[in-house]
């Protein structure tokens, strides 16, 4: 497999998600200015989806890309974090308008978040088992099955399971039952 | 009525500070002393009223058949309003079902009684209207959603108490469990609306020489709006008009993400009608029940909601700002013996924190001087009563929903609404933009308007010692 320089295998792939991202984010979050309705929903779904799909299965686009691209473990893994994590951070910024940094740092834990990255952690063993598929079909000698994929599997299957719990009533409360015991009745109320 | 639980609330266990604080407000309620009911009016014939109040939860203000609903039924709502008072301008002083919960029971602010967001723990030194009409000779009840945090309360002076603790208090649709009096109880019925409406029909129906006061709080029609089987497709082919501010997405808004982003809004929305429609059934059940018992002429009853909802209007699913469909809510009077012209509207302004004071009132009870809100009690026999010009609504953090901190005031006109942090305050002219959408904030016409609006928020704010 051959290795194509850092800026090929990560940079730009990563920076080409990013900024679609970074449009559609600034996209849907404007369109209410837009006083047709009709042109407004089709804005805010369009922009909204493409959004969406680049926070919630950033992996499942980057870490394909930094494979074939000859990227290793540690870059396919941070590539395909980037944009959730700069999600959450941007959540984590907004959340400090209303909130205490440690109030706000602790938000991070909220199950939407906890969700994304489970879902990140699913993709990319998922990814990682089709890579090798793909290698091994092209002629590699190498194993498709991963431990390492296979876990990350299995625990991000577990974590929904705990997610999705009575549709995600449980997890909510088991988060403010964590604030609770760090926080007490919240600060500053 | 003759049960173990009977007993006065004095006879419990209670610190010494509760007790200074119950004696204080019997005291004040001119009770002490004379151990049986105050003055009681000539219409009523001298005669303590029954009290059945039904507190469901989000049901926001226009949704109700008799308000012209484009597709909700509420029957039995309107069967009230009919034969009694519909009050079109109830309000919440704050939108938020813990706070706005304790306000109705102890007549006072979030401010006040501590319970200022769904965290911050409801104190057991609270004095209830339960406890001062338990004291006043009445049979009482609380029978529902409690969500107050601080566990299960000591609920001085109630005989009977059923409630949920499952899912912080929330309560679960289908086969909640149930604690009945401090033990914990499978639901008998599958559906909780109709589950809490047979506890209550039960306590109603018991032999008793005592009025009864019945406090009923359902868990409909709250998140997750999940309607009887036999409903759950009532709606499904209604094509809903939605507010044109509504993003198509808004529940993956920042707002709403952290609940309800399971199913699209059509989904949820129609599902909360649903479950609001199954709610009506079951007040029904009530309703008949006080006409079958034949005290129906002699029992208050009050349907109202912990707070409002928003179904998309400003881009919002649920409650918490200080907009009109978060803080309005539905509030129908009935008590044919001490009211007249039934079936009229009233427009003065009423608050949960009059609820309390009112029933006091009809009861005979001096209302304890610690009770921030009013009694409404002219209104049921003076359609001319004047209410209030203004009043103040207050929001709390609330972790970790990202509603920023504010205080409003509310004139019959104006709205005026004051945040902390960022975001910037909003003026609205209530009488030409009803939904609130032009903030005169920085116009010349909101300039004109903020010297007073702003006195009133201040004089508020310093009245309650908030400034």
């Amino acid at each position: 497999m051959d290795t194509q320089p850092f800026s090929k295998r990560i940079v730009r792939p990563l920076a080409v998600l990013f900024l679609i991202a970074a449009l559609t984010f600034i996209g849907f979050n404007s369109a209410s200015r837009i006083s047709n309705e009709g042109l407004f929903h089709i804005v805010a779904v369009v922009c909204g989806v493409v959004h969406m799909i680049c926070v919630v299965f950033s992996t499942a686009i980057i870490y394909p890309v930094a494979y074939r691209r000859g990227a290793g473990p540690g870059e396919r893994i941070l590539g395909s974090l980037f944009v959730p994590v700069a999600w959450i951070v941007k959540e984590f910024i907004v959340v400090t308008g209303v909130y205490t940094l440690f109030e706000s740092l602790y938000y991070i834990l909220n199950p939407v978040n906890i969700f994304i990255l489970t879902l990140a952690l699913l993709q990319m063993g998922i990814c990682e088992l089709f890579g090798r598929r793909r290698r091994k079909r092209q002629g590699e000698d190498i194993r498709v099955f991963a431990v390492p994929a296979a876990l990350a599997i299995v625990v991000a299957l577990g974590i929904f399971s705990f997610l999705l719990w009575g549709i995600g009533v449980y997890s909510f409360y088991a988060f403010q039952e964590g604030y609770k015991a760090i926080f007490g009745f919240g600060v500053g109320v | 009525m003759t049960r173990d639980k009977d007993k006065f609330f004095f006879e419990k266990p209670i610190t010494r500070r509760q007790a200074l604080k119950v004696m204080g407000a019997a005291s004040a309620a001119g009770l002490m002393g004379a151990g049986m009911p105050g003055v009681l009016n000539a219409q009523t014939g001298g005669k303590q009223p029954n009290i059945v109040f039904i507190l469901s939860d989000d049901h926001r203000w226009d949704h109700l058949s008799i308000l012209n609903h484009p597709f909700v039924e509420t029957p039995n709502m309107d069967r009230l309003a009919a034969e009694g008072i519909l009050f079109e301008n109830a309000f919440v002083t704050t939108s938020l079902c813990s706070p706005s919960r304790a306000s109705f029971v102890t007549g006072t602010y979030a401010h006040t009684h501590g319970v200022k967001n769904n965290i911050t723990p409801w104190n057991n030194d609270n004095v209830t209207f339960m406890e001062l009409l338990k004291y006043a000779g009445y049979d009482t009840a609380f029978i529902g959603k409690w969500h107050m945090p601080g566990g299960l309360p000591d609920l001085r002076g109630v005989d009977e108490f059923v409630t949920f603790t499952v899912q912080g208090g929330q309560g679960k649709y289908f086969d909640c469990p149930l604690i009945v009096n401090g033990v914990e109880e499978p639901s008998r019925k599958p559906y909780i609306t109709e589950e809490l409406t047979d506890r209550a029909l039960e306590f109603m129906s018991s032999d008793r020489d005592n009025p009864f006061c019945l406090v009923l709080s359902h868990k409909a029609v709250h998140h997750q709006y999940l309607p009887p089987p036999e409903y759950a497709d009532r709606y499904s082919d209604v094509d809903v008009d939605y507010p044109d501010e509504m993003n198509p997405l808004v529940l993956f808004e920042a707002q709403n993400h952290l609940f309800g982003a399971f199913g699209t809004v059509d989904i949820h929305y129609k599902n909360y009608c649903e479950a609001l429609y199954a709610m009506d059934e079951q007040i029904g059940r009530v309703l008949d029940t006080l006409d079958e018992m034949g005290v129906a002429d002699d029992t208050v009853v009050i349907y109202t909601s912990d707070n409002g909802y928003f179904w998309g209007e400003h881009g919002q699913i649920d409650k918490r700002w200080a907009y009109e469909e978060s803080m309005r809510i539905p509030f129908i009077v009935r008590y044919p013996r001490g009211m007249t012209d039934a079936g009229r509207n009233v427009a003065g302004m009423i608050l949960n924190v009059d609820v309390a004071p009112t029933l006091l009132n009809l009861a005979g009870i001096d209302v304890p001087a610690h009770m921030e809100g009013e009694s409404f009690k002219p209104y049921l026999t003076n359609p001319y009563s004047l209410g209030r010009e203004a009043w103040l609504y207050e929001y709390f953090k609330d972790y970790p929903y990202r509603y920023p901190p504010h205080y409003a005031v509310r004139t019959d006109a104006h709205k005026y609404i004051l945040y902390d942090g960022r975001k910037k305050p909003e003026i609205f002219d209530l009488n030409n933009d009803p939904k609130e959408m032009n903030n005169l904030y920085g116009t010349p016409e909101g300039d004109e308007l903020l010297p007073l609006l702003e006195a009133r928020l201040n004089g508020f704010l310093i009245d309650y010692g908030l400034m």
